[in-house]
């Protein structure tokens, strides 16, 4: 960097107030580097104790003992130097957050991402310093993989609760937490709320400005013969479900009864996104008994799938399959990517046309052809003929710059310029 | 207020040390300061920008300039034949250009982003603030922000025990 000509050097910095410093540091990707500054000077030391944004997801890195101990007794110490590492990270943020339960400067946006190490996580410690924090203003909040211990529940419960803690909480991710057996959620400026990996087995979502839930695979625990097993989700706003549902192993479908019963549930009115990732290393048999069993959704009004990569937010529909026992009545859009050319996807086209009333448009894109897999490339134009029609037509277009066939109704006239990437 | 090219509304931007610098009212009004100012109906001639020199001003207007979202005349890439993510593409590429520049001007170039309120501006200049420091030691840090290390000795071992694990 050259060196500023004209002016003093030293009044670069003291020219600007602690506000902006503090703008400034809202950009640090690590709450490790705010910790740094603090030993730059007196004045650095004030500021970085009040970072609005703090970022705890260093947890491997970070943890440089690795790095500093160089090569030698490599493999020997590695093990225990990670755990070392893990150690003192969970250390710090525990400090850290414990010298922000007595200040008064607030935190709106906050991520913790912890590491399941052997031995005492402190989750319930961190929890008690956390809701001591002014977490008024927070606005953010994602907590990753920490391992609570029984009797955290109420704890967290009332940590992410808009009554007790957190009043402006718009964007809540809970992912990979264990320990905790029961969560209530009340989260009144709530607008985002994402879950995954938890070990839950009760769960209740009351939040009236909810406009977008994203749910993964295991979003909470499911077992239909446990009575404590319960999903409660009051979302009146809700605008966008976002969810995932995995279809490569036979038991595991019923493991996702609480997704089939969220999408049974949710108003018409919401958008349905929903995730399938294709079957690997299954038979089409397998994969259509499957898809039998899923019972029928009402609501859906997107659907995508995708057996190939994740290339798009991918997914199958359905229920009934072949046999047409699924009620699809909202359903207006569908794009199904990575179209293989098996069996079970012309079963599934026929099904979408068969069941889907308010169809205005799908649309197909072939599988990429993988390095080394064996599967031909499927040339459009047979397949245009292949494909079943129902009352409408298939024509070939680009989609997502590459080759599709979109069907669209005969009824509706050909709309200009619809949805083209 | 002088317009100018299809009936466009020009404002007029001085600088303290008198340079004049006649804008688009949509360029600077990018800055929320200023809107503020025209809603309010206080720019009838010239709106003077205290502690922004010309040096700096000219550059926050070219920065303006650039990302003032309308189609006019002034943002030459921008077309109607060019999609959203290209032009987002092609602005990030020139913000990278923009933003080289010697730390003094990017201190000045943050506290004037913050004074007019030019939200994109300050988080650029913030972020690239972020990008060259972080990572480094704390004397190089020192030495970028020009701080002096007012600590004894001992006190600033006593805070790089509180947060050992950072100081690694």
């Amino acid at each position: 960097m050259p060196p500023s000509s004209a002016r003093d050097a030293a009044d670069l910095i003291s020219g600007l107030d602690d506000d902006l410093l503090l703008h400034v540091l809202r950009f640090m990707p690590e709450a490790r580097e705010v910790a740094r500054t603090s030993a730059l000077s007196r004045r650095w030391r004030d500021i970085s104790t009040r970072a609005p944004v703090l970022h705890f997801r260093d947890g491997q890195a970070g943890g440089s003992t690795t790095k500093k101990t160089g090569k030698k007794n490599k493999k020997k110490k590695k093990k225990e130097e990670e755990e070392d590492g893990h150690m003192r990270y969970n250390e710090f943020i525990h400090n850290v957050l414990a010298r922000r339960a007595n200040s008064d400067a607030y935190i709106d946006t906050l991520d913790l991402y912890s590491t399941l190490w052997p031995g005492d996580s402190q989750a319930d410690v961190w929890l008690r310093h956390a809701m001591q924090i002014v977490f008024h203003a927070l606005t953010d909040l994602t907590l990753c993989t920490i391992k609570f211990i029984d009797g955290d529940d109420d704890r967290l419960g009332s940590l992410l609760s808009s009554s007790s803690c957190c009043p402006r909480l718009r964007r809540l991710t809970l992912r990979n937490l264990s320990g905790v057996k029961q969560l209530q959620l009340n989260g009144s400026a709530l607008e985002f709320l994402g879950l995954d990996d938890l070990s839950v087995r009760r769960l209740v979502v009351d939040a009236p400005r909810l406009s977008a839930l994203r749910l993964g695979f295991h979003f909470m625990e499911y077992d239909d013969e446990d009575e404590h097993t319960s999903l409660t989700v009051r979302a009146p706003a809700l605008e966008t479900l976002n969810s995932s549902m995995q279809l490569g192993y036979c038991q595991q479908l019923n493991l996702q009864g609480h997704t089939i019963q969220l999408l049974q549930e949710c108003s018409p009115n919401v958008r349905h996104d929903l995730y399938i990732p294709g079957p690997e290393g299954q038979t089409e048999k397998e994969v259509e008994d499957e898809i039998t069993a899923i019972p029928q959704f009402p609501g859906i009004t997107n659907l995508t799938d995708g057996q190939s990569e994740k290339d798009y937010n991918t997914g199958s529909v359905s229920s009934g399959w072949k046999h047409g026992v699924v009620s699809l009545k909202y359903l207006r859009e569908v794009e199904f990517s990575g179209f293989s050319g098996q069996g079970y996807c012309f079963d599934l086209v026929q099904l979408l046309l068969l069941s889907a009333p308010a169809l205005e448009r799908m649309i197909l894109t072939m599988q990429a052809p993988k390095e080394g897999c064996r599967r031909p490339t499927i040339d459009l134009s047979s397949l245009e003929s292949r494909l079943p029609h129902g009352t409408g037509k298939w024509t070939a277009r680009l989609a997502f710059n590459v080759a599709a066939l979109e069907w669209t109704p005969y009824s509706s006239m050909p709309e200009v310029g619809t949805g083209d990437a | 207020m002088a317009t100018r090219e299809a009936g466009k509304k020009m404002i007029m931007l001085k600088s303290p040390d008198g340079m004049e610098f006649e804008v688009e009212e949509a360029v600077a009004m990018e800055s929320q300061t200023i809107r503020k100012m025209i809603e309010d109906d206080c720019a009838d001639t010239a709106i003077l920008i205290p502690n922004i020199n010309s040096k700096i001003l000219s550059r926050v207007i070219e920065y303006c300039n650039k990302h003032v979202p309308t189609t006019g005349a002034t943002g030459a890439a921008a077309s109607d034949t060019v999609a959203p993510a290209a032009l987002a593409e092609d602005l990030k590429i020139w913000d990278a250009e923009f933003i080289k520049v010697n730390r003094a001007t990017r201190f000045d170039l943050i506290q004037a982003a913050s004074y007019l309120n030019i939200k994109g501006l300050l988080d650029l200049t913030s972020q690239t603030t972020i990008d060259t420091i972080s990572d480094n030691s704390l004397e190089e840090i020192r030495s970028f922000l020009s701080t002096k290390n007012d600590y004894l000795p001992e006190e600033e071992q006593t805070i790089r025990r509180e947060n050992q694990w950072a100081f690694q």
